[in-house]
């Protein structure tokens, strides 16, 4: 079976465009081509390359983008601190979290995983809320660190994150229902969560 | 969640298969969907199986909400990690109950 033998609901495939297009536009602290270079020091983790020479970001920012991507379970507090600004770690986080999750979509319907492109040379907006503070985890958050918030210092990729999420699961809102079927039943979908997640070691 | 929604929808699995491998889930589309995440999520060679036995066992229009599933948790579980959320004490006690061992983070 191939991707093209598949049925994609629409609302997935629109997101997952969105998400491409959004992984490709300037950041809140890195450039359209920085996010393209994280996303791809990502892909290369996983097949342990090292094909492509960090011009376009620091060897640092690549491994930390690689950790992210292969063993976010050992990131630790240090890890932030290789960045000047915590708002650059977040975004960091938030691009490889989603890169991620396109790519095993992809693999998953037996699709190639999708060209990355700047699409834009802009400079990044430094858009970063203000009302954002260090609690429990690493990183601010605007109200107690959770799923929905951990992202919550730079509202853009707080906003990505809840996008992609929408279309690749449930909405925050439809979370709340428990008989909801969104291609799949909500039992089933909890299933493939949790194996998911037990297989990233990731116990949240 | 997963017990919530099962206990709602009125589905009788064993979610401890989904922490022990060896155990049986109890039906065949939870069994083909495990294997399924097992594959796509652990990126070992027999993803086409995998893929093949969801479409057989549920049809093909399965796939694509359970590949985008696990997608989405690849990326809640690298962001809630990565970020340093803490895990809720409440999660902790929920290994035994998926298969855990303490070693492998089922305390309780």
């Amino acid at each position: 079976m191939t991707g093209t033998e598949l049925t994609v609901p629409p609302h997935t495939e629109a997101g997952v465009i969105r998400a491409v297009d959004n992984i490709g536009s300037v950041g809140t602290w890195w450039t359209a081509a920085e996010r393209v270079a994280i996303a791809e020091s990502a892909r290369r983790a996983f097949t342990a390359s090292t094909d492509g020479a960090h011009a376009v970001i620091t060897e640092p920012v690549s491994a930390v983008a690689a950790r992210v991507a292969t063993e976010a379970h050992h990131v630790t507090v240090d890890d932030v601190g290789v960045f000047g600004e915590p708002a650059a770690f977040v975004e960091v986080v938030g691009v490889v979290a989603r890169t991620t999750a396109i790519d095993t979509f992809c693999r998953g319907i037996g699709r190639p995983a999708p060209e990355l492109v700047a699409t834009d040379e802009h400079r990044p907006t430094g858009q970063v809320s203000r009302g954002a503070k260090r609690r429990s985890a690493y990183v601010a958050t605007v109200g107690p660190a959770g799923p929905t918030t951990a992202l919550s210092a730079v509202p853009g990729e707080d906003a990505a994150q809840a996008d992609l999420h929408g279309a690749l699961y449930l909405s925050y809102a439809e979370m709340a229902d428990l008989r909801i079927v969104k291609g799949l039943p909500r039992w089933q979908l909890e299933l493939v969560a949790a194996r998911t997640s037990l297989i990233n070691r990731c116990f949240f | 969640m997963l017990r919530a929604s099962a206990q709602v929808n009125q589905i009788d699995i064993d979610p401890r298969a989904i922490g022990d491998r060896r155990r049986a889930v109890g039906r065949d589309d939870a069994a083909a969907l495990l294997a399924f995440t097992d594959a796509l999520v652990g990126r070992t060679d027999d993803l086409d199986s995998a893929r093949r036995s969801v479409a057989d066992v549920m049809g093909g229009r399965a796939l694509a909400p359970a590949a985008a599933a696990a997608g989405n948790f690849e990326m809640m579980n690298r962001i809630l990690d990565a970020t340093g959320v803490p895990v809720p004490a409440s999660m902790w006690e929920l290994g035994p109950h998926l298969g855990l061992s303490p070693e492998e983070g089922g305390r309780g």
